[in-house]
């Protein structure tokens, strides 16, 4: 037996697959990090041929489109997914998808089409002896070594507040909604174009002389063809050093009487823009989607563009609308669906994962808002200080989970798969609940 | 000064003697042959080593022989298929085929099955169809009786179950197979307390959960009241307990008998004088305890000659007497409660009292006119000083705990006075009772 035979462990060389909507990760089980983190973005040629991996697509090339295989937490472009994780499998990992058992993670509200594709992309198309879908909810509770637990999860597509107990997921208390981190890069870009401040990604500079702060950039552009969607792709990349760099939360719900500390940021080519309140406006949105402010009066009119021009604007889904709620709120959601038994244990056990949740200031101000919505219970948020543990939290619970022992009865193999012929989603229904 | 008394002084030597001529030293001679260079390298005058510091690890030594691990194929016999899956393996553990470790863990909880015609005879129900109940142990079953996953994932048509109702179902058919298979005369040991365990009282559930429901949804307001209403009971009976505890200080120093018993028979004139012959009968025993264990061994033979039927016969020990008797005093024994070892001078051995009393002790004393020191310290002397001491000191206390009480029926009253002036010990200030306002302050 395996060393770690002793605490549960029995490593069978399993694989994890864990689907993002921005960042894919694939490693082997048993580990603590994945050794493969990809976008989920791809790029695209006319000619069908498509790049995967951030040192191709994040250079331009001529004709490249940048698409997105997965979105909203669900698999859109099968063949797509399907090249890129052969692409990890085979070029990245060097491994061969048919000698190991693959684990892929599946948020909770996966339609049921999307788990019988999977199920027959791996059996079929990778060829692997086994397979098991797990619940990312589960999983990133499983990460943090917690069978029950309330999780709050803002990624970048999705923001979900669910509750699990023994491992398994409630259906009545899962609460999700599209507005996390894409929303706050939406109304980032908006801020921006309020400040008459148009925005160069990095690879439209080729070089460019240091100013002083307000004033405008001098700057030398690349001669560089690239498509609208690349262009987009780019920005939002440098949104996400925004927000990791400038954004902060602050402790109680901002206003005008909150202290605003100034910050300087330094775009790509030079600009060196001064941000205010800005820094604490718009991770404010999370908690509060609507403000009584000009925010508030700029996403109504872009709303309303919106419904006009809808095909140009697909990131209509990430603005507020009139049922996006504060996250506070959803937590409320959840536990009010919750039977009364179980509320004290998910009180004290709320687990915080999810890359948008690494804003600075994000854990206290969710205790505050916690603790003011519900005193006199003790509520204990349980937020990792460690980057990856906190963005990979669904894989490492997705690696904890493929390499116990215990498990390994629960794989779904290719010969039961073969016997179940016609009805492959009961046998998923009733084996990875 | 000049610089030559200086020297002096210090006993430095004159300015030019420090300079000594080193003797020309020669080392070792370069031999023919060597060159000058070469030679500057080798022998007396080579070059400092270079001290090296081992950066690395030292590599980890093992007794033991690399042992041989192998890519083992195994299945699960818990699985239902062939699933063949691999893992690392020591060769020796490999050759042996021992079961897989982890089999054991498969372990299922023990649901009962039912067959039609049980069914059809025992559970029958209007609200429950059979598939229904069916359905819900095929639940009961996959999800190892987690009820609250249950309740959450049940789905049967037309039909909205809580949670409550999805237990009392599978209890109630549970211990009614239980009941039918085995009667409860005949049952086991397991078999009863399985049937012990499945007791589920609906009703009692139901009013249960709403109240903790009612619980949850206070608002913080309600929630800060309830604090408050908390932490004044806490105080009250704390007030209580301190209260009780006086009452009982102030029992002990009236030196009154605990009794349990009625106390009708205490109000008459004969309770009372039976009172008194029970304390004093009280004092003997403890007396009696002292001296029999200090004297029993000698004077049991002599006592038995010396005393007559005509003394009264007291309790335990019948050859010692151990109460005063009248003819004692002209035969010059005495009686006492504590003996002191050795000579003494008698005025030193007055019990003393209590340092934070004595001042008042000897402030009423004054008083009364009689002085604190006695100029005549004779045994009766001292024994009526020590007596007074006593009754000053008890005195003292009832007077210390009568005003405590009295000033706390005043507050409580003025308490209960609707809207009268705030009760604050501040407000009663007098000279003696100075040191109760302090007492006092503690417990408000």
């Amino acid at each position: 037996m395996s060393g770690n035979a002793f605490y549960g462990g029995d490593e069978v060389s399993a694989i994890v697959i864990d689907p993002g909507s921005k960042w894919t990760r694939i490693g082997f089980s048993g580990e603590d990090i994945p050794k493969c983190v990809l976008p989920s973005s791809y790029g695209e040629f006319e000619n069908g041929r498509r790049l995967f991996g951030e040192e191709y697509i994040y250079q331009p090339h001529k004709g490249m489109e940048i698409k997105r295989a997965v979105s909203n937490g669900w698999i859109q472009h099968w063949d797509a997914t399907l090249d890129l994780w052969q692409y990890t499998l085979k070029e990245r990992l060097k491994t061969d998808p048919a000698e190991h058992p693959i684990l892929v993670t599946e948020p909770f509200d996966n339609p049921s089409e999307n788990r019988v594709k999977t199920m027959e992309m791996i059996f079929e198309s990778l060829g692997s002896p086994a397979t098991y879908l797990a619940r990312q909810e589960a999983c990133a509770a499983f990460a943090s070594g917690k069978g029950t637990a309330c999780l709050i999860d803002v990624g970048y597509e999705r923001a979900s507040v669910s509750a699990i107990h023994d491992g398994f997921v409630l259906q009545k208390p899962y609460n999700v909604q599209p507005f996390a981190g894409a929303a706050l890069d939406e109304i980032l870009a908006d801020t921006l174009r309020e400040k008459d401040y148009e925005t160069i990604p990095k690879y439209l500079v080729r070089s460019k002389h240091p100013v002083k702060a307000g004033e405008s950039p001098r700057f030398e552009r690349a001669n560089v063809e690239t498509t609208e969607s690349f262009h987009r792709f780019q920005l939002e990349r440098l949104y996400d050093e925004w927000k990791e760099e400038c954004a902060l939360v602050s402790d109680a719900p901002f206003d005008s009487n909150t202290t605003v500390v100034d910050s300087e940021f330094e775009f790509p080519d030079g600009a060196r823009v001064v941000f205010g309140p800005e820094r604490y406006q718009i991770p404010e949105r999370l908690f509060k989607p609507s403000e009584d402010t000009k925010m508030d009066e700029e996403s109504d009119e872009n709303e309303e563009e919106k419904e006009n021009d809808e095909e140009e604007k697909k990131s209509s889904s990430n603005q507020v609308t009139k049922s996006t709620l504060g996250l506070s709120q959803l937590f409320q959601n959840c536990i009010s669906e919750c039977d009364v038994d179980i509320r004290n244990s998910l009180f004290n056990n709320i687990v915080v994962c999810g890359g948008t949740s690494l804003l600075q200031g994000f854990s206290l101000r969710l205790q505050n808002d916690l603790s003011k919505i519900y005193p006199g219970n003790r509520l204990k948020i349980h937020a990792s200080g460690h980057i990856i543990e906190r963005s990979y939290a669904s894989w490492l619970g997705g690696s904890i989970l493929s390499s116990l022992g215990t498990f390994h009865q629960l794989w779904i193999s290719r010969q039961e798969y073969d016997e179940h012929g016609a009805d492959r989603l009961a046998l998923i229904e009733k084996r990875c609940k | 000064m000049s610089s030559a008394d200086i020297r002096d002084v210090f006993e430095l030597p004159p300015p030019g003697a420090g300079t000594k001529q080193k003797p020309k030293s020669h080392g070792e001679r370069r031999p023919e042959g060597v060159s000058r260079e070469l030679f500057s390298l080798l022998g007396e005058n080579s070059a400092p080593l270079a001290i090296y510091q081992k950066k690395f690890k030292e590599k980890p030594k093992s007794n033991q022989k690399a042992k041989n691990w192998v890519w083992h194929p195994f299945k699960n016999p818990t699985r239902e298929d062939d699933l063949t899956l691999y893992h690392w393996v020591l060769k020796s553990e490999a050759e042996s085929e021992a079961p897989y470790k982890f089999e054991k863990f498969n372990t299922t909880l023990f649901i009962q099955d039912y067959t039609e015609e049980e069914y059809r005879e025992l559970l029958e129900d209007e609200d429950w169809s059979k598939e229904e109940t069916d359905y819900l142990f095929k639940l009961c079953r996959e999800f190892d009786l987690r009820f609250f996953v249950i309740a959450d994932r049940y789905q049967w048509p037309a039909k909205n179950r809580t949670l409550e109702d999805l237990k009392d179902r599978f209890y109630t058919v549970s211990r009614k197979i239980l009941t039918a298979r085995n009667p409860i005369n005949s049952m086991t040991a397991a078999q009863s307390s399985l049937l012990n365990s499945m007791e589920y009282n609906k009703e009692q559930e139901v009013i249960r959960k709403n109240y903790l429901v009612g619980l949850a949804s206070r608002t913080p307001e309600e929630v800060a009241e309830e604090e408050a209403l908390f932490i004044e009971l806490k105080r009250i009976e704390s007030l209580q307990s301190k209260l009780l505890s006086d009452r009982e200080e102030v029992l002990k120093l009236l030196d009154e008998q605990k009794t349990t018993e009625d106390l009708q028979s205490f109000h008459t004139s004969a309770g009372v004088s039976g009172l008194i012959q029970d304390m004093v009968n009280a004092r003997r025993v403890t007396k009696a305890e002292d001296v029999t264990s200090t004297y029993s061994a000698p004077s049991s033979g002599v006592s038995s000659s010396v005393s007559t039927p005509a003394r009264p016969l007291t309790l335990n020990a019948p050859k010692v007497r151990y109460g005063p008797s009248p003819n004692d005093a002209k035969s010059g024994i005495s009686w006492h409660e504590k003996l002191h070892s050795g000579c003494f001078v008698r005025s030193q051995k007055i019990p003393a009292v209590k340092a934070s009393l004595v001042q008042k002790v000897y402030a009423t004393m004054n008083e009364l006119g009689v002085s604190s020191r006695l100029i005549m310290p004779t045994a009766k002397v001292s024994e009526k000083y020590v007596e007074l001491q006593n009754n000053i000191v008890i005195l003292l206390e009832l007077k210390r705990q009568l005003d405590r009480f009295s000033q706390e029926s005043d507050i409580q009253g003025r308490l209960n006075d609707p809207k009268k002036r705030s009760a604050s010990p501040d407000a009663i200030q007098d000279g003696p009772t100075k040191k109760l306002n302090t007492g006092l302050g503690n417990t408000s």
